[in-house]
Order: structure tokens, then C-alpha cells, then sequence
């Protein structure tokens, strides 16, 4: 080999190899507040994106402190995705310290996931504290419904599409296998070939969907086809049960499940003893059987009502990557209603 | 005839009979055996000229069979078509919106126009109420001042009203007032604690702030009374800046630097016009520089640790032309652990000053401390104790004092909460003191301290 071969021959491997790592640093810098938004974008992006997340899996969403280290993850973003409501009031502060015009409020960077969604809960005439730490805007804990899950990803992806506007076939693409994927899991194949995923979600809102899957086609009833989450969810559709916080209004809506008590007397405040008696009461009234619970709350208090009442108190992760063995949005649903089940068929047992 | 005769006759007869119905057997056999061999060559013969029909007429329903199937298979497949066309036409129903778009004709037309209120910015007040007990009646330590914050009465510290909001795409704007007690010796009137305009996103990772504000020295001395670890300053501080926090008029910036000496580095520079009338000359001529080189670390997924270094140099008396030093160097490890936060929290903040001060006489070097352990028990509990060490910065003669605190917070929710706290200080140059408080600290509106 000449000298003037090896030279060009370096030339090339150099020339690779800044075409590589030209490459490699062309990825859109994605940060979420959630792990639950960055299992979705990370969906949606493939290996086009690099998502990180502020709050920890199994860290209570309404306080994450706004540390320098979270502000410089964010200096380095190009997309920031929040909730948008007033859940992360944290994110404002960290923000303002990122240093980051493309993710400020309004930035071409900045998503909201809420947006679009139909939002449960929104307080009515005058809203003051003596309802507790009230949501303004209505219950921010969209992420619990796989229905949201459709629009959050549309946020998503108009988001990648403006930051990265040459990969929009791209992320529009997985997007829709990512939309199918949440019909197909919530409400099996047969269905969704059947009716379409859109229109079941719609009727699901509309709280329709069962009087639909009531009637007959071909001489069956349409329930008979229905598969996914919502076959595994039937034995506990309608059920009464407790929970400790406002975490599970849009997966009971999803659901079926009927809440009619909280551990916390008034969202963000404390069970006192008087409040835990009044729960035993209502439990033993309606003869209720589970307790949900996110598992960053205290066990104490519920361990406490279900050794009085015999309630199954199931203390459950609130996010992706609350515990190690959930990474995604669909085992941890799949967690939840199998965790569901698995209660409820104990307690059974243990009633029998 | 005999017997004989006609028994044989007899016999004779019988046998013919015999013979003939044998005779007659035989051939109704043999004619029966005829017409069954021609029935069955007939029928063979018959059926050999027939098969080729029947293959046809087998074909035939064959393929009417076929027909009727397919017919039969349309017929279901219109029937589904038409049911799944019900269905759907169903889920229209069952989906459709239900809301009424129709514009009633009875309806008053109403304006946006003058509903702006959205714009108004974000409004918070805060509420500082304690009541304390001295065991000494000492008028230094009774009357608010900036010796202390008073002793042996009731005491509402502060109403602070803060107004903050966006300006525009590129600031943010900031007030604080203090208003004090009616019951305040100083006649009735607001202060300002706070007042700045922040520019954000500056070149060189720089957020800019102009007006009053307090300046980052160390890190306890930014924060506002009400939001204090304990009722009140360690003495480290107050016997360099009085009871309040050390700010002035000015500009200053916070730059957010390239990770160099930890996982986050920031330099927080300002000068302002005027100190705070302890430590610095409080005429507007005086130009006070502080500055903050701050570390933070991530030392796990729960813990951090930050370590901060600072200056401040300005004129004690600046018609004299003598000039106060001060260095600061400030640690924090705080402990969150992630899924337990709501209930487990522990912080342990120290800081350590070094005053230089020149004077007509000898120059004054002194060094004061404080260290504080808090730390969250349960869902609405705190605990903690804090330590103070000072040696008084402004006495030409080596005078000391320290004191220690225990206190134990409960928060009723997030807005309200209640403090006890027990505090002994020994002193060099008076009378020592046992002091106890009771503090109650209220919020309304949506302002929260926005520490980490």
C-alpha cells in the first residue's frame, strides 16, 4: 500500500466517521415531565429521538423538586412535553432556569399533552381551597387512560414534526401503529376490525359503548367479540371501590369502576383519624372490596382500613418505571388490570 | 271290494295327487325362475342405457347446489352488510356529540372585551404571625429590630403580598411587599422586599435581573422570612445583616455554566446601590459586589450535595473610606427519597462566614456559623435542630454568642402551618436567654417557595 493510498484511506475512515457521529448527534433531544409521556414520544420517535424525564416513576407528580441538574437537561433539549395543566407547577421554575427559548411557554419546542383531550373533574362556581388542593383547570392525571394516550401521541407528534420536520412521514407513521396499538390492546382485534378504534374510544367517553356491545350481529352479541383490556376488565366492571387520591378518574372512566370514597379526606391532604373511621363505615356500607392506591403514598393508613374492613388495598405503580419491571404504558396497564383481578380473585377466595 | 282293494286304490289315488302337486310345484318353480332371470336382465339392460342420465342429472344438481350456496352466501353477506351498516349508523347515534350548537333566539350577546382579568398577574399573600417568650426582659432582645425579631409579645412579622407575571415573551416581573403590623413601632407602611424585572435566556446561558432584590450570598440569606427552616435568622446572619435579608438596588445576573468543577455550576453576580446597613454602608453611593460560584452534584437518584462559595465587598462607611469583606462558603445534602417523599425528607444545610472589616481602629476579622438538620417524620411533621455560632462582626472586642434551636413544624396542609421552637443562646457580652415560639405561617394564592 503507497503512501498515498494510506493517506486517502484515512481520509475516508475520518470523512465515515464524522458522517457517523454527524449522525449520531442528529437525534432530537426530547425531555418530558413524566416517564409515561416519554414511553409514548419514544413510541412515536424511534431511534430518531433521545428521551430523558424529569419526575421519577414512582415519585409523586405534584412535587418534583426543581434541581439545577433537571434545568441543564433541559438547556440541552429541543422538545419539552407536559402535561400542561397545573400538575407540574415545578416546571415553570425549571423553565425559567433552563436557559432555552426553544422550550418556553409558546416555544416551538413546548408541548402540552392535554390539549384536546377531554379534561373530568373541572371544578365548578368558585374554586377555593376548602375543597384541598384543587386542580384548576380539572383532574390533571390524564396519562391513566389509554384513550388519552391517542391524543397525548397526536400532541407528540405535531411537536416532532415542528422540530423535526423532515422525519414527519417518519413519526406519523409510528404514530398510527402506535394509535392501533392502543385499540387493538383496549379492545381486541375483532372489534377494532369490526367498528374501528376511533369510533369505540368515542362511544367508551360517551360512556355508549356497552349498550352498544349489547346488541346482536351475525346472531351473536358484539360483547362476545370484545377482547384486549376491556375482556381482561369485565369482571370488574362496575365494581364499587375506594382509592386513596384523584389518580384513577380517567382509568376508572376507561374501566367501568365506580370510586365513592377517598383516603384523603380532600385531594393533597392527610387522612385523620375521624376521616379513616368514615371510611370504614362507607366500606362496610357498600360491602366494597379493593382499594387503589399509588404506591408512593403511605401504607400505613390504607393497611390500617383494610385490616378493619377486609378491603383489598392494592397499592399500585402510578408510572412507567415506578417499578423496574415496567417500561412502557402497556405493562403497566396490563399490570394494573391484571393486579385487579388478581385481588379481586383472592378476595373472592378468601370470602368463600 | 275288500279292505285291501281299497286301501290299495286309496294309495294309488293319493300318490297321482302327490305326483301332480309336485308336477305343479315344479312348474310354478321353473315359470318363477324364468320371469325373475328376465326381470333382473331387464332391469341390468335398463340401467345401462339410464347411468349416462343420471351422471347428467347428477351434474345438474351439483351444480344447483352450488348455485343455491352461493346465493345462500350473497344473501348472508347483504344481510351482514346491512346490519353492519345499522351498527355503525348506531355508533353515530352513540358517539354523536350531544351537545346542541343550535343558537337559542332568546340569547343576549355577550363580549369579551373588557373580561382581561385573565391577564392579571398571579396574586399571593402570605401570613407571619408568632408569639414569643423570653426569659430575658433585656429591651435588645424584646424590641423587633436587628437584634432580634422581639420577644414576649404577639407578633405579626409580615404580611407579604407578592405579584409576579410574565411581561412578554422575555421577562418576567417580580414584587414582593412587606407590610407590616399596625402594631409596629415604625409608622405604617409597605416595603418593598422584592422588585425586578428578569430578563431570561440572555446570551452565555445568562438570566438578567434589574430593581431591588436579595443578593445570593450564601444561600439562606435569599429567602424570605416566612419560608425559613425556623422562626428566625441563625445569629450568623443577623450579626452580619440584621434581622432581614441583605439585598439592595441593583443588577444582577445568574449565569448557568458549562459543567466544570460538578454536574451543574452557576456564577451569580450582582452589584447594587446601598447595603444593608450593617455589615455595609447603606448610602446609595456605595456599590456592594457580591458574588456565588455554586457546585451541585447528584450524588444519587434521592441525594444531592452542593457546595457554594461567596463574596460580598462593599464600604461599611463609605464617607470614611472603609471597606467590609465578606467570604462565605455554604454545603446542603438533602435526602428525597423518591417514592417516599410525602412522608421522609432530610436536609442538612451549613454555612460558615468570614467578615473582614476595616475600621478607624483595628481592623475587625471575625468568623460565624450556623448548621441545621431538618428533617420530615411524617406526612404533616418536621423536626429540627439548628446550631449558631458568632463571633459579633461590628465589636472591636472579641464578644461571641451561640445558641441552639430544636423546633418541630406541622403542616395542616400546604398552605397552613404551625411551628414550635425552643432556643437557648449564651452570649459573651449579656445576659444568655430561653426563648419559645409559637409560629404560624398561612398562604393564599398560588405562590409557592420555590426552593429544591
Amino acid at each position: 500500500m503507497t503512501a498515498k493510498n494510506v493517506i486517502t484511506t484515512a481520509m475516508l475512515l475520518i470523512f465515515l466517521s464524522a458522517v457517523s457521529i454527524g449522525t449520531a448527534t442528529a437525534k432530537i433531544n426530547v425531555v418530558t415531565t413524566f416517564s409515561d409521556f416519554a414511553s409514548i414520544t419514544t413510541e412515536i420517535g424511534g431511534d430518531k429521538v433521545n428521551v430523558e424525564f424529569l419526575s421519577q416513576g414512582d415519585q409523586d407528580p405534584h412535587f418534583v423538586a426543581p434541581k439545577p441538574s433537571l434545568a441543564l437537561k433541559m438547556k440541552k433539549a429541543d422538545m419539552f412535553v407536559l402535561t400542561g395543566m397545573d400538575l407540574e407547577i415545578w416546571a415553570s421554575t425549571l423553565i425559567d432556569k433552563a436557559r432555552n427559548k426553544k422550550i418556553m411557554d409558546g416555544g416551538i419546542g413546548y408541548v402540552t399533552v392535554y390539549t384536546g383531550l377531554e379534561i373530568l373533574e373541572k371544578p365548578k362556581g368558585a374554586i377555593s381551597r376548602t375543597g384541598g388542593d384543587v386542580h384548576v383547570s380539572g383532574n390533571p392525571h390524564i396519562h391513566t387512560s389509554p384513550t388519552n394516550w391517542k391524543r397525548i401521541s397526536e400532541n407528540i407528534l405535531i411537536g416532532l414534526i415542528k422540530v423535526d420536520p423532515k422525519n414527519e412521514g417518519f413519526y406519523r407513521t409510528r404514530q398510527s401503529v402506535f394509535v392501533d396499538k392502543v385499540d387493538r390492546s383496549m379492545y381486541g382485534n375483532d372489534l377494532v376490525d369490526l367498528i374501528g378504534g376511533d369510533k369505540l374510544s368515542e362511544m367508551l367517553c360517551a360512556g355508549t359503548l356497552y349498550t352498544f356491545l349489547d346488541k346482536e350481529y351475525q346472531g351473536k352479541k358484539l360483547i362476545s367479540r370484545l377482547g384486549g383490556w376491556h375482556k381482561k376488565a369485565l369482571p370488574f366492571r362496575d365494581k364499587k371501590i375506594m382509592a386513596y387520591h384523584k389518580n384513577w378518574t380517567y382509568f376508572c372512566r376507561d374501566f367501568g369502576l365506580n370510586i365513592i370514597g377517598f383516603i384523603e379526606p380532600k385531594p393533597g391532604i392527610p387522612p385523620t383519624p375521624k376521616h379513616v373511621q368514615t371510611c370504614v363505615d362507607l366500606i362496610k356500607d357498600n360491602d366494597i372490596d379493593l382499594m387503589l392506591v399509588a404506591n408512593y403514598f403511605e401504607k400505613r393508613k390504607p393497611s390500617t382500613i383494610a385490616q378493619k374492613t377486609g378491603i383489598h388495598a392494592l397499592f399500585l405503580p402510578l408510572s412507567v418505571h415506578a417499578v423496574p419491571a415496567i417500561t412502557n404504558n402497556f405493562e403497566l396497564v396490563d399490570s394494573w388490570i391484571d393486579s385487579i383481578n388478581t385481588a379481586l380473585k383472592s378476595k373472592a377466595i378468601i370470602s368463600q | 271290494m275288500n279292505v285291501v282293494t281299497v286301501i290299495h286304490h286309496t294309495h294309488i289315488e293319493l300318490k297321482d295327487r302327490m305326483m301332480k302337486v309336485f308336477h305343479c310345484a315344479v312348474f310354478i318353480c321353473l315359470l318363477a325362475l324364468f320371469f325373475f332371470t328376465t326381470d333382473v336382465t331387464a332391469q341390468q339392460r335398463k340401467r345401462g342405457e339410464n347411468s349416462g342420465g343420471i351422471n347428467r342429472l347428477e351434474d345438474r344438481i351439483r351444480k344447483l347446489e352450488e348455485k343455491i350456496e352461493k346465493l345462500e352466501k350473497t344473501r348472508i353477506s347483504e344481510e351482514s352488510d346491512s346490519e353492519l351498516e345499522m351498527l355503525l349508523k348506531e355508533v353515530e347515534t352513540l358517539s354523536a356529540d350531544k351537545d346542541d350548537n343550535k343558537i337559542a333566539a332568546s340569547t343576549v350577546f355577550k363580549g369579551e372585551e373588557r373580561q382581561q382579568q385573565q391577564l392579571n398577574p398571579e396574586i399571593s399573600m402570605t401570613g407571619d404571625f408568632f408569639g414569643s417568650y423570653s426569659s430575658s426582659s433585656d429591651g435588645r432582645i424584646e424590641s423587633a429590630g436587628d437584634f432580634t425579631d422581639g420577644r414576649n409579645q404577639m407578633y405579626l412579622r409580615e404580611a407579604e403580598l407578592s405579584v409576579m407575571a410574565p411581561l412578554d415573551p422575555f421577562t418576567r416581573g417580580k414584587f414582593f411587599f412587606g407590610i407590616p403590623s399596625s402594631a409596629s413601632t415604625a409608622p405604617l407602611s409597605t416595603i418593598i422586599e422584592e422588585a425586578y424585572l428578569e430578563w431570561l435566556n440572555l446570551p452565555g446561558s445568562l438570566n438578567l435581573k434589574v430593581g431591588e432584590f436579595n443578593t445570593q450570598f450564601g444561600d439562606l440569606n435569599r429567602w424570605h422570612d416566612h419560608s425559613l427552616p425556623q422562626v428566625d435568622r441563625p445569629r450568623a446572619l443577623v450579626n452580619l445583616f440584621g434581622t432581614g435579608n441583605f439585598g439592595g438596588i441593583g443588577v444582577a445576573g445568574n449565569f448557568l455554566l458549562p459543567s466544570m468543577t460538578a454536574h451543574v455550576n452557576e456564577l451569580d453576580v450582582s452589584v447594587t446601590s446601598g447595603g444593608d446597613g450593617v455589615s455595609f454602608d447603606d448610602s446609595y453611593r456605595n456599590l456592594v459586589g457580591v458574588a456565588r460560584y455554586k457546585n451541585y452534584f447528584d450524588i444519587s437518584r434521592n441525594t444531592y450535595f452542593e457546595l457554594g462559595t461567596s463574596l460580598a465587598h462593599g464600604y461599611n462607611d463609605e464617607a470614611a473610606g472603609h471597606k467590609t469583606t465578606l467570604g462565605g462558603l455554604d454545603m446542603t445534602v438533602k435526602w428525597v427519597p423518591a417514592g417516599r417523599s410525602h412522608y421522609r425528607t432530610t436536609e442538612i444545610k451549613t454555612e460558615v462566614f468570614f467578615s473582614h472589616r476595616e475600621t478607624a481602629g483595628k481592623d475587625i476579622d471575625r468568623f460565624s456559623m450556623y448548621s441545621f438538620i431538618h428533617n420530615k417524620m411524617g406526612a404533616r411533621l418536621w423536626g429540627g435542630l439548628r446550631y449558631s455560632y458568632s463571633e459579633l462582626p461590628l465589636l472591636p472586642t472579641e464578644e461571641y454568642e451561640w445558641d441552639i434551636s430544636p423546633s418541630l413544624d406541622f403542616w395542616q396542609s400546604e398552605f397552613v402551618m404551625l411551628r414550635l421552637q425552643y432556643s437557648y443562646t449564651e452570649r459573651s457580652y449579656m445576659e444568655n436567654d430561653h426563648s419559645v415560639f409559637i409560629q404560624s405561617v398561612w398562604s393564599m394564592g398560588p405562590h409557592k417557595h420555590a426552593a429544591y
